[in-house]
């Protein structure tokens, strides 16, 4: 059945309460609507940002434990990408969840905007694999494959927030975008292992900043 | 200012929650039938009758759209609609304040 259907039905039963109302109650309504409504339809982003600040802080944190004794630097240890890919499941799976909660049955352009943005993500992140791979068989040192794989994934994602912040307003997520970019470059200044040790305290802290601030934000 | 001074359209309360909860979406946004319903805690009737006067008014707008082959039935706040709901708010917000009213009862 339609989810219109046999709606002729229930009009005539309950349906009219145009009287009664005093501004009071009508202010109480508001109110109380307004509240139900901000907590149903906005995305928790303070915790999404906090959950991917955790895989930069632990997940870069522990690549860099095992690589930072390296001289000269050979590749990230086994258990160290296994616990990036732990962290990035969690990670996907409260994005998804916390996105499920505040944007079903929301449609339109913000519906487009953040599919625009998760796809650009997951093509950038493709592509940085992609070319880390290619540079490695074509023989390049695995310090430069190193400085291409801890830093790659950053700049993509501050290129999809700085874009999407920028073209959006959301000065949040142009803040982080733009802090990625700049430390991408600065951590590549410091080797492959020390690239590692940068880019999980300082992406790490700017997620977490940028989720202290779009909370404060909500809250104001 | 009176009561009587309210859009009567918006002033009653499950129009009211109604416009509110359209409001907190983006411009550009729409708000599925069904997730509606589940918010307001409406029957599909009364909800399809007030969004029908809502809709008689110019406040908001609904539209058929296919969500993975299923149809729904997308739900927004009209620009006429936001304005409305502003006006509404700037009357209430006056109607409490006036003496009579901001007195403790």
């Amino acid at each position: 059945m339609s989810e219109t259907a046999g709606m002729r039905n229930g009009m005539d039963m309950g349906a009219d309460d145009d009287s009664g109302l005093d501004a009071r109650s009508a202010a109480a309504i508001m109110r109380d609507a307004g509240r139900l409504a901000k907590s149903e339809l906005t995305v928790n982003s303070p915790l999404l940002f906090l959950s991917w600040g955790l895989v930069y802080l632990l997940g870069y944190g522990a690549v860099w434990l095992g690589v930072r004794g390296q001289h000269p630097y050979q590749a990230p240890a086994g258990w160290s990408l296994g616990v990036i890919a732990g962290l990035v499941l969690i990670a996907s799976i409260v994005t998804a969840s916390v996105l499920d909660r505040a944007t079903a049955g929301v449609g339109g352009e913000s519906s487009r905007r953040r599919r625009i943005a998760f796809m650009s993500m997951a093509i950038g992140w493709i592509a940085v694999i992609a070319l880390a791979i290619g540079l490695k068989s074509a023989g390049v040192s695995a310090s430069t494959v190193g400085v291409i794989g801890a830093s790659g994934p950053i700049l993509v994602a501050g290129l999809v927030f700085a874009g999407t912040g920028l073209t959006w307003k959301q000065w949040p997520d142009f803040g982080l975008g733009a802090w990625l970019i700049a430390l991408t470059v600065g951590g590549a200044f410091a080797g492959a292992a020390g690239a590692w040790g940068i880019d999980a305290v300082a992406a790490g802290v700017g997620y977490l900043a940028a989720g202290a601030i779009t909370g404060w934000l909500a809250r104001s | 200012v009176s009561e009587d001074e309210l859009d009567p359209v918006i002033h009653a309360p499950a129009r009211l929650r109604l416009m509110v909860t359209l409001a907190t979406l983006r411009q550009g946004d729409n708000l599925s039938f069904t997730r509606l319903q589940d918010m307001i805690g409406l029957t599909p009737g009364n909800l399809i009758t007030h969004l029908r006067k809502l809709d008689d008014a110019g406040y908001v707008q609904m539209e058929k759209a296919s969500n993975g082959g299923t149809p729904v039935t997308a739900v927004s706040l009209t620009r006429d609609g936001r304005i409305a709901l502003e006006r509404y708010r700037a009357a209430l917000r006056k109607l409490l304040d006036t003496p009579d009213m901001a007195r403790p009862q």
